[in-house]
């Protein structure tokens, strides 16, 4: 097809041409489905700054067009681009004749890839790390590999987290200040409406941003620049949920100078890919724009997204093996319903008032104002005393709110030994095995949560005091967002591209009581603690809470950032280049809402203000050698405040804040070759990047950690703060696209990566127990020395990538794509505290000695990394649309892991047995209590989207 | 166009030398080694202390080294109150642990004592080269220096030896807790207790 028009062109292009005295190039662009002109299309000669855009009738001119062989580009928002070769003559006039888009189907992948990156795993209130939702909009072979063919498999980018790139709307950064994270769920369900987007892949220049090293996106929301039309659209799948419905319906600028766009979808699921997780989320979305006179454009943007959905939890191999893949402890039925226990709700809408000044021909402003509240949930049951519990029969069927509680499986009968005596393994004990057994059928007949049992627990305590509950731990956040982005044209060559944004944020975090499950109030009471020290607010001792009421914590954090970037552009015939800085200043504040009974001297009221100051560089050029090869460089070197989570190290209970905690320390650099011919893409690129004094904090359970001198085999929830942590990301990044025929397209994509920590950071760990027994003790901080995790590989996604795919589009207006994949290098996130030196340390030696049997040889098989095994996926795409009465009716469909491989995605270590003695004794059992939990990717899926255009 | 690939080349193969990170490139935490160790819980609490390799033996009297728990804590108690045995020496000897295989070894345990009243009823600390394992009597004893409690210490306050260095001493040693007192004099009569027996080294 494409072959057909270019030499059509090349025909037509000896038969046109008038005398005139300089060279232009003319065209009309139309759509291959509806054979309308398409307007507002970017025809651009390549390697040079002559760029245009196509009138209402479809046609452009460009004029002083460079003398020669060149390569014209046609280019439009949800087609594929077209390269063709041309020639022009001196003085001659080049009529291109009638140019024909096809549409892109990217799009349509975009739609089945939002199920994926929705797939968020964090336990708190933070946004996925899955890189594939910044990706949606690119049309790099190996960025479209990155985000449709990997994405599944948690592929990120170069190893980095998602608080690494920047997302945008409208250029207002939408990266959640608590954790850097943009919370994707905010715009979700809405892909219509937020198909406008620019994708600036790693440090490369944005128009908008700064930037992070990863990448920024870009998503466009006014009103005018949508296609004018509407469509409908219906899809099934077996992801995260079952069925999607969106409609959308977008007007154009009418005379009057009003355009607006709307658009709605429903997302819901009883029950998606894994067992219990049901899903319901609805979506609505305005935009109106209104032009006042030739300069000025006002438009207003409203995005409503609701999301409701229950989550899925990590299991051990011994559950895996027990229960299956798809097994999800983490729900139960009630009278006959399926109920999660944890469930995610997100419900945050956003109001965007945007000015966009054309100053003059030469100069832009945009300003915009920004406002989102509204709350992120997770909900989870708590248990105020332990204890367990009865089924109908009175049968004990172990511990209620989580049926895979480590005392409630066999592992924790056969992992036994005897506590007086360290060498004597009790698990082969005849007593012990009958109880494994015991316990293996009842977690079999008691896999699930059993809320009637919970409800007649609660029922039947004394006073209606119920010993447990559904809360959830709520973010209730209020953010004002002004800024102003100024977009210049300096000279032919220079451009320059400024900006300035303040951000407000007003963060509530608390306990929210959900259901009293039965019982008549819940007692705000810590049964951990005793004394004061149980009162999670003084303020207002011994209270009972009942639905609705805050308990547990309760706390606001504030934060105020303020930045400004300036970027200059410069374009020349045999070089582009750029350079670009950044300031950004940053105020972290906590104030307590409860006076905690362990630190009551420091939990209420305001913190300290805790500042930052960083500036960030960055620089590159484009070399073109050709017209065709390029060498591309980008280096970046910045410096960035900690995320606020990081900075308030125990926010649930006081104002304590990281002791010296600085910013992070960032480089990047990388370098590309890129060939680009019409028929043959190539680019090829070698990136580093560093990121040192990063902080980290995480929470979880510990045996035997913090009790320094005394019996040492005390468990308790710890606070961990990781300081000067270094990671090293490197590696090489390949994708070739090879149109073979007009039809047939073959696609190359692979991603080589190394991604370690560097160097061993200083680890310290709070313990609440210590503060509990002491008043006086304000920060119970106590260091671990350092982390020997350099070396250790980062976990979370494969460190190699590999796609071969190949596509068949036919003219009828039918496509079908297929891919293979091989993803390598995945390694379980390691547990920092097993690699100080007191993982060795014997709790009980008076000397601090090591353990008898720490031999370098078994600590070093101890401490080894997991690594997951290798994978293949293969994925199947195809779609085929219809022309009916001046209507396009079509369908999108995709079978992912068309063999239902099964591969874990990632996993971690649990720290619980933070000594090499407990370890070497849970892991030596053969069956241990507290192995490494695993997230397992989807099986065989299908997504099946139908839609209309009218 | 060739300069872009030599570019490219030297570029792509300096990511790839770097890049040789192995999977065992990590380290793991010091372990000061451990030759020798012996916590004391293997018996019931208040009965003979057996433990493999070592010896309990009476050279006077009849009164054995015994088994004692406390709070889930072993340890080695020597005491012969009541016994009526008008001398008792009871010794306490650790196995064979071989100082040929390492450098500067390192003795270092717990001690306390109860009702010990007098300097003559004694706890002793000796090594020998030579023990054949059956004739105390024939091997040479040479006494180690080491920070025992004294009469006038806290009673069941176990108390630090010290680090004993062991490095001038060569081949197989064994160690020795030798009581002396007398189960009929009540004022040799007390008690001596034994924990946290290690030999180790600093490598």
């Amino acid at each position: 097809m494409k072959r057909l028009v270019i030499s059509t062109l090349l025909v037509l292009q000896v038969l046109v041409g008038w005398a005139q005295t300089e060279s232009k190039v003319t065209g009309l662009v139309v759509d291959s489905k509806t054979k309308q002109p398409l307007q507002g299309v970017v025809v651009s000669v390549e390697n040079s700054a002559l760029t245009t855009f196509t009138n209402e009738l479809g046609q452009f001119t460009i004029d002083k067009a460079p003398v020669g062989s060149q390569i014209v580009s046609v280019l439009s928002a949800g087609f594929n681009r077209q390269l063709l070769n041309v020639k022009i003559e001196e003085g001659q006039t080049l009529d291109l004749g009638t140019i024909v888009l096809t549409e892109d189907q990217t799009e349509e992948q975009q739609l089945a890839l939002i199920t994926i990156v929705e797939n968020d795993l964090g336990d708190d209130n933070s946004g996925s790390e899955n890189t594939a939702g910044l990706l949606q909009a690119t049309r790099d072979v190996y960025q479209q590999a990155a985000a449709f063919n990997w994405g599944q498999a948690r592929f990120r980018i170069r190893g980095l987290d998602n608080e690494y790139g920047t997302t945008m709307i409208n250029g207002v950064v939408m990266n959640k200040i608590l954790d850097g994270r943009p919370q994707w769920g905010n715009w979700g369900g809405l892909n219509d409406a937020t198909r406008n987007q620019e994708f600036t892949f790693g440090t490369a220049p944005s128009d908008y941003t700064f930037g992070g090293i990863l990448g920024t996106q870009e998503i466009n929301t006014r009103a005018s620049i949508y296609r004018p039309g509407s469509r409908v659209s219906f899809a099934g799948t077996n992801t995260n949920y079952s069925y999607r419905i969106m409609g959308t319906h977008a007007s154009g600028m009418n005379k009057d100078g009003w355009a607006y766009v709307v658009s709605a979808g429903r997302r819901w699921a009883t029950q998606g890919y894994f067992e219990g997780t049901d899903y319901d989320a609805n979506s609505l979305f305005a935009s109106v724009e209104k032009k006042i006179g030739e300069n000025h454009s006002l438009n207003f943007t409203a995005i409503y997204a609701q999301n409701k959905r229950g989550r899925n939890s990590a299991n051990t191999q011994e559950v895996t093996d027990l229960a299956g893949v798809k097994y999800n402890s983490w729900w139960g039925y009630q009278e006959g319903e399926r109920r999660n226990s944890r469930v995610r709700e997100v419900e945050e809408p956003v109001f965007m008032l945007s000015h966009y000044w054309k100053i003059n021909d030469k100069n832009k402003l945009t300003t915009n104002v920004m406002h989102q509240f509204g709350k992120i949930g997770n909900s989870r049951i708590d248990a105020a005393e332990q204890a367990t519990g009865i089924d109908a029969n009175g049968n004990s069927i172990g511990f209620l709110w989580e049926p895979t509680y480590y005392r409630n499986l066999p592992s924790y009968y056969t992992s036994l030994w005897n506590l007086d005596d360290y060498t004597d393994f009790q698990g082969d004990d005849p007593a012990n095995v009958a109880l494994a057994d015991q316990a293996r059928q009842t977690f079999l007949n008691n896999r699930q949560i059993n809320w009637d049992a919970i409800y007649r627990a609660n029922r039947s305590s004394v006073d209606g005091r119920s010993n447990y509950i559904l809360y959830e731990d709520r973010t209730d956040d209020k953010l004002w967002v002004a800024n102003s982005i100024l977009s210049s044209q300096l000279s032919d060559n220079i451009a320059l591209n400024a900006g300035v944004s303040y951000r407000t944020l007003r963060s509530e975090n608390f306990q929210n009581v959900l259901d009293l499950l039965g019982g008549t109030y819940f007692a705000d009471y810590d049964f951990f603690f005793t004394g004061d020290a149980a009162q999670p607010d003084l303020n207002n001792p011994n209270r009972n809470v009942g639905v609705g009421d805050r308990y547990g914590y309760n706390y606001i954090l504030r934060a105020n950032t303020l930045d400004a970037f300036t970027q200059f552009r410069f374009n020349y015939r045999k070089v582009d280049f750029y350079l670009a800085q950044s300031f950004t200043a940053t105020n972290y504040q906590r104030e307590g809402l409860y006076r905690n009974g362990i630190y009551p001297n420091n939990s209420f009221g305001d913190s300290e203000n805790v500042d930052f100051e960083n500036f960030a560089f960055k620089g590159g050029f484009t070399w073109k050698l050709t017209g065709r090869n390029f060498i591309n460089f980008n280096g970046a070197h910045l410096t960035k405040a900690p995320t606020m989570r990081n900075t308030f190290f125990n926010a649930r209970l006081n104002n304590n804040v990281v002791d010296n905690i600085q910013s992070e320390n960032v480089s990047s650099m990388d370098l590309s070759y890129i060939l680009r011919t019409p028929t043959f893409k190539l680019k090829l690129t070698g990136f580093i990047t560093r990121v040192r004094n990063a902080t980290t904090n995480t929470f979880f359970f510990a045996d035997a950690v913090l009790d320094e001198g005394g019996d040492g085999a005390e468990s308790a929830f710890v606070a961990q703060t990781m300081t000067e942590v270094g990671r090293r990301n490197m590696g090489l990044e390949f994708g070739s696209e090879y149109q073979i025929t007009s039809t047939l397209k073959a696609t190359v994509a692979a991603s080589y990566g190394e991604y370690i920590f560097d160097g061993n950071p200083n680890l310290f760990l709070n313990s609440d127990s210590t503060a509990a027994d002491n008043a006086e003790i304000l920060n119970p901080v106590s260091s671990r020395g350092k982390a020997l995790i350099d070396n250790y590989r980062q976990a979370g996604m494969p460190q190699q990538a590999y796609s071969f795919g190949l596509e068949y589009r036919d003219p009828k207006f039918w496509w079908i794509g297929a891919n293979v994949n091989y993803l390598a290098d995945t390694y379980i996130d390691i547990a920092p505290l097993l690699r100080t030196n007191d993982f060795v340390t014997n709790f009980n030696d008076p000397f601090n000695l090591p353990f008898p049997e720490a031999t370098p040889e078994l600590t070093r098989e101890l401490l080894k990394q997991e690594k997951f095994d290798p994978y293949t996926l293969v994925n199947l795409t195809g779609g085929k649309s219809w022309r009916i009465k001046g209507n396009t009716f079509g369908f999108f469909a995709s079978i992912n892991n068309v063999f239902d491989t099964e591969y874990k995605t990632g996993g971690f270590e649990q720290a619980r047995n933070a000594n090499l003695r407990e370890l070497n004794q849970d892991v030596s059992s053969g069956t241990p209590a507290f192995g490494n939990r695993y997230f397992y990717g989807f099986g065989r899926t299908y997504f099946i989207n139908l839609y209309i255009n009218f | 166009m060739k300069t872009a690939f030599k570019f490219l080349a030297f570029a792509g193969l300096s990511i790839l030398a770097g890049a040789c990170t192995q999977e065992d490139d990590t380290s793991i935490p010091d372990i000061t080694p451990v030759v020798a160790f012996e916590d004391f819980l293997h018996s019931a609490d208040n009965t003979l202390l057996t433990i493999d390799g070592w010896q309990n033996v009476a050279t006077a009297g009849t009164v054995l080294w015994k088994q004692q728990i406390y709070q889930g804590n072993g340890y080695a108690e020597f005491s012969p109150f009541q016994s009526t045995d008008a001398s008792t020496i009871g010794w306490l000897i650790s196995p064979e642990i071989d100082l040929d295989k390492q450098e500067g070894e390192i003795l270092r345990f717990q001690s306390s004592q109860s009702y010990v009243s007098s300097a003559q009823n004694k706890l002793e600390v000796f090594y020998s080269t030579n023990y054949d394992g059956t004739n105390i009597a024939a091997a040479t004893w040479t006494p180690i220096v080491a920070n025992l409690p004294t009469p006038d210490a806290t009673y069941f306050e176990f108390q630090d030896s010290g680090e004993i260095s062991l490095n001038d001493v060569a081949g197989k040693v064994r160690i020795a807790f030798k009581y002396t007192g007398s189960g009929s004099n009540s004022a040799l009569d007390g008690s001596y207790q034994i924990d946290s027996f290690r030999v180790y080294y600093n490598k």
